[in-house]
């Protein structure tokens, strides 16, 4: 796949450019980073950009994050209009600072600088430099690519490393070469320009940029961070450094062991055992965002989240795995990040944002998500983490894992709706939902919301109006170890189901959904991304009024592709009209000339809910 | 008219809560929970609240132990955790001013303390917060948020906490707000102030809360007293206040009380007045350097003579071109203020927020002849403006309003795509207030500006396989330009302009031209040329004579609703379609006309087509002419716009006949 994607962008720069909007060049983006020892570094930091129109607004503001370890040492700026004239000047003193998070609490502050360009063309420059002191984890990515429509001129970086260090890069979709060489006091230089980008646009269904735009990934193979060294040359060794995090953490009091034991002893099976300590953490705790130990990398102690009730990712999934050992189950720390399906998995580096808990009972692995055991039931894997890779952390170091994902038939949504219409176009409909797997998860938020907000946020989904909603039920079926489902069932009445005109009444087939279909490109160029497979079967069923009969039944339509299908059928009989429709997405990468199919299919799709059935007074 | 309507509704939900206000009292003993608090499951008027405020008590005092004058503000709030959800009810921020090490003007959190009350296994169990579940943030130099996260909170957990503030703001006391995102079971508010200080105090929302005011002697120190003024509010079974769609300040419609200072009277000194009606305020207003203080010169002069501004002669042109000369040399900076910083400083920069930018073309109107003055209002954003309470703090901005003939038009800075009187919809308010020595009226309406219009004719050939090839031609004005002009200018090019609207029309549009959609200007023209695929099948074509999407779905889904519906703006609608049908064909059927008007017809609908030999003409016109309705107009505004959406579908039945 790797390779593909550097022909699409080759072929990005041979096909028409002239046709692509640049919003804003990056006229000179030089980073330099200098790692004295495992410890301090310096970088300094020059962008030059020139904006051409206001949509890159944005990149004529500056913000970084800093800490008690990693401060701003040096920064100032300018602002150049079109005719050459310098007509601004920044220095550090026109940064304001917030400690403001997101949070409840991080080691981070930020310095920001937010200013409005007064016309366009502008160039704006700005230079800064940053001390740290806390450690080498990681080097900043070379990636000078900033933004959608925005094209770079030259991008360069310098990385000095001690040679103990045995840094590490990886250069993605760019044919780009990393220059190395030693200096007079030992030390490694590498260096890497990338000159005259193209811009690209953001177009619909795109992977996300860092799997399509140039860039270098580097890491240190020997590293420390707040005084705790380790090697992260290979997966085995980040994750023999995180163990060493977790060493001492896990440690619970006398008297809660006896209750956990108490809680567990009578428990016939370790799937019993496992769900006891699930729901356990449900009810004693909850999530809190605190990124703060070793660079937000260390749990809190698993004594001490029991003591407190709360905690963040790392501190309930170290707590819940403390728990699992007390009790003989075994449980793993696993650590991966909830937004991204892939790791780099052949350049191990700090790629995480998220920790879990794995835990291997025979023919059945567990991956259990401890920031909200109250809402997930037990065994079933949420989206953020399902299918995504991972690095499970134990005695031996780290291992490269890859999380179970439900298959696009297991996403169902099985909706059917029997609609006895009258002949003054009003109707009584009685839908019966079943969402499962991820359709699930989409509904799950409205189990927190009262019970007026589901029933407006149903009526909100469906494609009637004027409508009146009698009895209504939202319920939630969920048991550990199997699969979830919500099941909605609605009896409603609406003034106008049908359409009339003279002794003909219009009857829509798509009272189901919304569809809309991706709009058209002139030109495709990144691959199609589709993140999330499902099929929805919607089945209807319409008893026809009195007096009338069917004038014209739409056709049946066929569609298969590689991305997905549709397939929709009518059936009638004397007084009714059954509708069977079916679609089906599959998620996956697909290459950029799928765009057609998926327009294509998602076409015929809104074709299809838009089918209305031709009835005629007899 | 408004205010009375909001009055009566809330007369009415006040009836309603009285009905099922439980009349158990509440505890007001802090540090020992009740059984029933503690074994309380559900709260009964609401039981699907995920927590619930059992009693808070705010008290309010003045204190001059430390030598000098202080305000201390103490709060005490006791919270039932009953779901899941309520647990995030266990974090919480409080924001205050806080000047770093400068002890003058400032506030400081000098206590905050917070325990969890659990039954566990039938026993109560005591969890206090510890300083490590404290955490302060300096969001901006004086700006401080303190957030704290309470220990052991699960379902069933009763939270307490206490914090108390004290404020070298003598003069200013914030709002204090009744409700809350979760229900309130008891909740009071309690302030001494003493006789020195006299302040206005209202009370704002839908309901009505118990008060008692009272003359009372008070200790400021010790062996200081004085006479003072208490009052109490009590409120008792107060709703949640959950979000809803279509409103510019959903969160100002909870119930509040606010002080505002109007004199502060020290013995043997004069007596300082401060805001009392609303010429005082505009005096006020006129006499603050950054406000007043900023009109006077015209700082373009020379440049409105280089670029011979006097010699246009419509008057609306002029000020336009006055606008835009301005506009060329300041940027907004996205920011809406109600003062300004000085046009030096403005020019020099390029840039400045909307207050700054219309001092300066006030000045410049001004030199140029026009009668220009601040506008000031409350944006729709920031909840009503209460008339009856005379106070600056009601204003967050202004717009120009000059004069031109006998009427008065619009401006603001903010302006990038409109024109005069073309304003964006936020500062659409019922009342602005004209701040001027001299002016021509008190209060003006803006309701009624910027009002979107659309009139658009299509001019289709049927084919007999049911495709629809047709040109359409749409005048857009008012906002709907302004909106039109800018969703161009930020889209990433002509092409994806182009397939959006493809997209959002689903028909295939073969080309575009768009006229007068750059800059300033009053009506944006649209022509395309599109096709449109029709329903055929055998001999017949159901034919849906409207390409152009005017309303596909109806915006109010929710089933009832208690707080009001807020339009941005008011808007017209025409559609005229021509279709010339195919050799040979007819139409058979024509759907029933539709025309409905609203009692004081602020919404219509007229929708009719007819056959004239081979042409079809259909026409369709949509009005929403004012832009708030009151929760009881709800149910007809719903209707209104579900029939509007559903005869937008209806169908014409073409056949064909040799």
């Amino acid at each position: 796949m790797r390779a593909l994607i550097s022909i699409l962008l080759l072929l990005a720069c041979v096909l028409p450019v002239a046709s692509q909007t640049v919003d804003a060049v990056v006229e000179q983006s030089a980073t330099e980073v200098d790692c004295r020892d495992m410890r301090n570094t310096r970088i300094s930091e020059q962008r030059v950009y020139r904006l051409l129109h206001e949509r890159a607004r944005d990149m004529a503001q500056f913000a970084i994050g800093c800490s008690k370890w990693q401060k701003l040492t040096d920064f100032n700026g300018q602002v150049t209009d079109a005719t050459g004239k310098v007509i601004r000047k920044f220095k550090k003193g026109d940064l304001k600072r917030s400690d403001l998070s997101s949070g409840f609490a991080d080691d981070i502050y930020t310095l920001m600088l937010d200013y409005t360009p007064p016309s366009y063309p502008i160039t704006i420059e700005f230079n800064w430099v940053t001390e740290a002191n806390n450690g080498n984890f990681g080097f900043p990515t070379f990636a000078p690519v900033e933004a959608y429509n925005t094209q770079v001129d030259h991008a360069s970086y310098v990385l000095t490393v001690p040679a103990q260090m045995a840094c590490r890069y990886l250069c993605r979709n760019t044919a780009d070469q990393v220059i190395q060489s030693t200096l007079s006091d030992g030390r490694i230089r590498y260096e890497a320009h990338m000159d005259n980008l193209p811009a690209i646009d953001s177009e619909p269904y795109s992977p996300s940029a860092r799997e399509t735009l140039p860039h270098i990934l580097w890491a240190p193979g020997k590293f420390e961070l707040h005084g705790v060294s380790g090697d992260m040359t290979t997966w085995q060794g980040f994750g023999a450094w995180i163990h060493s995090l977790l060493k001492g953490q896990q440690e619970l009091s006398p008297e809660f062991k006896a209750q956990l034991h108490a809680m567990t002893d009578t428990c016939t099976s370790d799937r019993s055992k496992v769900e006891v300590i699930y729901n356990y953490l449900a009810q004693t705790t909850r999530y809190v965002s605190i990124q703060l130990g070793i660079g937000g990398w260390q749990p809190f102690p698993a004594s001490e989240v029991c003591r407190t009730g709360f905690g963040d990712c790392k501190g309930l999934t170290n707590y819940l795995c403390a728990m699992m050992h007390e009790v003989g189950i075994p449980a793993n720390y696993v650590i991966i990040r909830n937004d991204q399906r892939h790791l780099v998995t052949e350049f191990p580096s700090n790629q995480f944002n998220h920790a879990i808990a794995q835990v291997p009972l025979p023919g059945d692995t567990l991956w259990l998500e401890c920031t909200a055991s109250a809402f997930v039931p037990l065994g079933y894997v949420h989206d953020g983490i399902a299918g995504n890779d991972a690095l499970l952390i134990d005695d031996n170091g780290g291992h490269l894992v890859k999380l179970p994902a439900y298959t696009p038939e297991q996403n169902v949504s099985n909706n059917k709706a029997h609609v006895t219409l009258q002949d003054d176009g009003s109707a009584k409909v009685d839908f019966n939902m079943r969402y499962e797997c991820r359709q699930y998860e989409d509904m799950l938020p409205l189990m927190s919301r009262t019970e007026q907000q589901r029933r407006d946020a149903m009526l909100s989904g469906i494609n009637l109006s004027a409508v009146t909603l009698g009895d209504f039920t939202f319920a939630e079926h969920k048991q550990s170890y199997t699969t979830p489902h919500i099941d909605v069932s609605m009896q409603l009445e609406t003034r106008k189901l049908a359409n009339i005109t003279g002794s003909r009444m219009f009857v829509p087939v798509g009272i189901f959904h919304k569809i809309t279909v991706p709009r058209a490109l002139q030109q495709r160029v990144q691959p199609v991304s589709i993140g999330y497979g499902y099929v929805d079967i919607d089945t209807l069923v319409v008893t026809i009024p009195e007096g009338y009969e069917v004038e014209t039944l739409p056709q049946s339509s066929s569609e298969v592709t590689p991305l997905g299908e549709l397939s929709q059928t009518f059936e009638a009989t004397d007084n009714t009209v059954t509708v069977v429709t079916r679609h089906l997405m599959r998620d996956g990468r697909y290459p950029a000339t799928d765009y057609a199919t998926l327009r294509n299919l998602k076409t015929a799709v809104k074709r299809a809910y838009d089918q209305r059935i031709v009835l005629r007074r007899k | 008219m408004k205010t009375t309507r909001l009055t009566l509704l809330g007369m009415m939900l006040c009836l309603a809560s009285m009905a099922w206000a439980q009349t158990l009292e509440p505890n007001l003993k802090w540090g020992k929970p009740t059984d029933a608090e503690l074994n309380m499951t559900t709260y009964d008027p609401d039981p699907e609240a995920e927590a619930v405020v059992l009693c808070s008590q705010t008290v309010l005092r003045y204190d001059l132990s430390s030598g000098s004058l202080k305000l201390i503000l103490s709060t005490k709030k006791r919270i039932k955790v009953l779901k899941e959800e309520g647990k995030d009810e266990a974090n919480g921020a409080i924001s205050y001013i806080y000047n770093g090490h400068h002890l003058d003007d400032c506030e400081q959190l000098v206590k905050l303390k917070a325990t969890a009350y659990n039954m566990v296994d039938g026993k109560l169990v005591k969890t206090k917060m510890e300083g490590n579940m404290v955490n302060h943030e300096d969001v901006t130099k004086t700006l401080r948020l303190t957030k704290y996260t309470v220990p052991q909170v699960t379902v069933g957990t009763v939270i307490e906490v206490e914090y108390e503030i004290e404020s070298d703001f003598i003069s200013h006391i914030d709002d204090w707000w009744a409700q809350s995102e979760i229900p309130v079971m008891y909740t009071s508010f309690d302030v001494t102030v003493p006789e020195y200080f006299d302040f206005s105090v209202d009370e704002r929302g839908s309901y009505r809360l118990e008060n008692k005011i009272e003359d009372t002697s008070m200790n400021l120190a010790a062996g200081i007293q004085c006479r003072g003024k208490r009052y109490q509010f009590f409120g008792r079974n107060l709703p949640a206040l959950r979000q809803k769609k279509l409103l510019y300040a959903p969160q100002s419609y909870g119930q509040h009380v606010s002080m505002e200072l109007r004199a502060i009277q020290i013995p043997g000194r004069m007596t300082k007045y401060f805001t009392a009606d609303w010429n005082d305020v505009d005096k006020q207003l006129l006499e603050d350097d950054e406000f007043g203080g900023r009109l006077g010169k015209n700082p373009l002069k020379t440049e409105m003579q280089e670029a011979g501004v006097a010699n246009i002669s419509d008057p609306k042109e002029r000020i336009m071109a006055i606008y835009s000369l301005l506009k060329d040399r300041v940027k907004w900076n996205e920011e809406y203020t109600l003062y300004a910083e000085s046009a030096g400083k403005v020019l020099k920069e390029r840039s400045g927020s909307n207050a700054s930018i219309n001092f300066i073309l006030i000045n410049m109107l001004r030199d140029a002849g026009f009668e220009a003055y601040p506008a000031v209002l409350r944006s729709r954003d920031r909840g009503m403006l209460t008339v009856s309470r005379a106070t600056i703090k009601e204003f967050n901005t202004f717009v120009v309003a000059v004069k031109v003939g006998d009427s008065l038009s619009y401006l603001d800075g903010s302006v990038e795509d409109g024109w005069l009187d073309i304003l964006p919809d936020h500062m659409l308010v019922d009342r602005a207030r004209i701040v001027s020595k001299e002016k021509p009226v008190e209060w003006v309406d803006l309701t009624k500006l910027s009002g979107g219009k659309a009139r658009s004719m299509v001019k289709g050939e049927l084919q007999a396989d049911g495709t629809l090839q047709a040109d359409v031609q749409t005048k857009f004005s008012g906002s709907e330009a302004a909106s039109l002009r800018r969703e161009f200018r930020m889209a990433t090019d002509s092409a994806t302009f182009v397939s959006k609207l493809a997209q959002d029309l689903n028909c295939e549009i073969e080309s575009l031209t768009l006229a007068n959609h750059h800059g300033y200007g009053q009506e944006v023209e649209r022509k395309m040329h599109v096709t449109k695929q029709c329903d055929a099948a055998g001999d017949m074509i159901y034919l849906n004579p409207w390409v152009l999407n005017v309303m596909n779905e109806n915006p109010l889904t929710e089933e009832q609703r208690t707080l009001p519906v807020e339009f941005p703006y008011i808007y017209t609608e025409n559609l005229t379609t021509v279709v010339n049908l195919p050799e040979g064909y007819v139409v058979e059927e024509l759907p029933q006309p539709v025309v409905i008007k609203s009692d004081d017809g602020t919404l219509s609908c007229v929708i009719a087509s007819n056959v004239d030999g081979s042409a079809l003409s259909s026409r369709c016109q949509i009005q929403i002419g004012k832009v708030f309705f009151a929760p009881s107009e709800y149910t007809f505004v719903k209707n209104f716009l579900d029939e509007v959406v559903k005869r937008l579908q209806d169908v014409i039945v073409i056949k064909k006949v040799s």
